[in-house]
């Protein structure tokens, strides 16, 4: 027997807090990928591997505090690169993102934003 | 005119049934959300983030549960048999009778196994598997949030080691997978694209054609040995470093002339042990998708290059996407670059055109020393 259930909320601090915290692991990730390049190159082009640090960093703190004063801001900042990089994959590649870079730079952030609440308590 | 890239960046059909998973638990999680079985009610009252840890657990376990038959053999059985446990885990989380070591063994034993066959070649990195280990990196993280804060701090610092870990293996996968040149028919190494063709022999016009134009080349560009010469002619080689220093020329850019041996729209450099060595040229062509004129066949292949990170401030290469799908944060990503080809001049290189070996780059740079 089934019935029509209410939908199932996951509208949890908790659960932007693991988004969060995956995402910093990303960045972190996409850090040690600059800073190889940047490194190889003779840090000619330093400021990716700068820029994904600190925003790895400020990420893997916002995860722990649950303060979320930034979140929403990053998650623009990061939706908006996303978005620069679709519009160039379709007006030069006629493709869209691949499928891995559509759920962790558009997926994931804008799963971030609903979830996350737009006034911060803190 | 289409062409062929790195498998990093697109599905692999060994790997596309694993997409059906995802159909198949929407379908199961909008079951749970109605029905009155036992699991489904304890499913529904379980806290926000136990309920993604499932849903996590079930997509990846699921797209394991295909990926098996798909595999076949004992790599198979292998993908199968986690699939397998994945369920029985997912089962175990909904009921409440496992804790998060059991998340931790099951998504660590995941990310090692692919990250050793990666590398030794066993799988193909795609975007498939690179999005099973995304989830099993995702449900790590699902148990480390409100932890106490020196386990936050070890956890934290192991999941971003894990992903790097992972990062780097499928790094290592598609590059080992992608061939060392630039010849039709190989399976490109990330960031480089090849005329979709098939290989064959040159005909001996077509190596005669590819001869003399490498001859005209190597005379038209021996000046540009002396960088003061370069720079005159107006190639950029302030700031030469590294083994593959491209010295673009802005006027041989826009002066139309395609593929003249006479006014290379790059040089390369390499970086000796006593100042830079001039090691060969590179053309362009103009805009995207125009392919470039193969005078010698599959001797002259010509290729061009996506998923370029891009940096703007201050402009440079800034490295290719990565298996996760980004480029650093501040930077753009070019989905696509005009075709190119390097004609090598330096004396002895393996190869006249396409890819050259760095290890015998490296080598002739040391015995020139002195």
């Amino acid at each position: 027997m089934t019935t029509h259930g209410p939908p199932i909320p996951l509208r949890d601090p908790r659960v932007v807090d693991v988004l969060v915290l995956f995402q910093a692991t990303l960045v972190a990730v996409s850090a040690v990928e600059a800073t190889v390049i940047g490194a190889a190159t003779g840090f000619g082009v330093a400021s990716p591997a700068i820029l994904s640090v600190v925003l790895a960093v400020v990420l893997l703190v916002i995860a722990r505090r649950s303060s979320k004063r930034m979140v929403r801001g990053i998650q623009w900042f990061l939706l908006t690169s996303a978005a620069v990089d679709l519009v160039l994959a379709v007006a030069l590649g006629r493709t869209l993102l691949d499928p891995v870079a559509l759920m962790t730079r558009i997926a994931l952030p804008v799963s971030i934003l609903r979830l996350s609440p737009k006034r911060a308590a803190s | 005119m289409s062409y062929v890239g790195s498998p990093m960046y697109e599905v692999t059909a060994e790997h596309a049934a694993a997409l059906l998973s995802i159909p198949v638990v929407l379908g199961l999680l909008t079951f749970a959300r109605r029905s009155q079985r036992p699991w489904a009610t304890a499913y529904r009252g379980l806290p926000a983030v136990r309920r993604l840890l499932v849903s996590l657990v079930a997509i990846d376990a699921t797209m394991h549960l295909f990926l098996g038959p798909t595999h076949g053999g004992r790599l198979g059985l292998a993908l199968f048999s986690f699939g397998v446990v994945g369920w029985v885990l997912a089962r175990r989380l909904i009921l409440g009778s496992t804790r998060s070591a059991g998340t931790i063994v099951w998504a660590l034993s995941g990310l090692a196994a692919y990250a050793v066959a990666a590398v030794s070649g066993r799988t193909t990195v795609d975007q498939v598997g690179t999005a099973s280990k995304l989830l099993e990196l995702a449900a790590l993280a699902s148990v480390l949030v409100r932890v106490q804060r020196v386990r936050f701090a070890l956890g934290s610092a192991g999941l971003v080691a894990t992903a790097v870990m992972v990062a780097a293996a499928s790094w290592a996968g598609a590059m080992e997978a992608g061939g060392h040149g630039h010849e039709l028919g190989e399976v490109p190494a990330p960031g480089v694209l090849l005329p979709q063709s098939e290989d064959r022999d040159p005909t001996p016009a077509e190596v005669a054609a590819a001869a003399r134009f490498h001859r005209t080349v190597a005379a038209a560009i021996a000046p540009y040995q002396s960088l003061a010469a370069a720079a005159e002619a107006g190639f950029a080689v302030e700031n030469l470093a590294g083994s593959a220093w491209h010295a673009d020329n802005p006027v041989h850019k826009a002066d139309g002339r395609i593929f003249d041996p006479e006014a290379p729209e790059t040089l390369v450099y390499a970086e000796g042990p006593d100042g830079p060595v001039l090691v060969g040229a590179m053309f362009q062509m103009d805009g995207l998708r125009n392919p470039g004129p193969a005078i010698g066949g599959p001797l002259t292949v010509w290729h061009a290059h996506d998923h370029v990170c891009l940096s703007l401030v201050p402009l440079g290469l800034a490295g290719l996407t990565g298996p996760f799908g980004s480029c650093p944060p501040g930077t753009i990503t070019i989905p696509l670059t005009n075709e190119m080809i390097h004609v090598w001049t330096v004396p002895g290189a393996p190869e006249p055109f396409g890819d050259l070996d760095e290890t015998w780059l490296e080598m002739y740079l040391s015995s020139a020393a002195g």
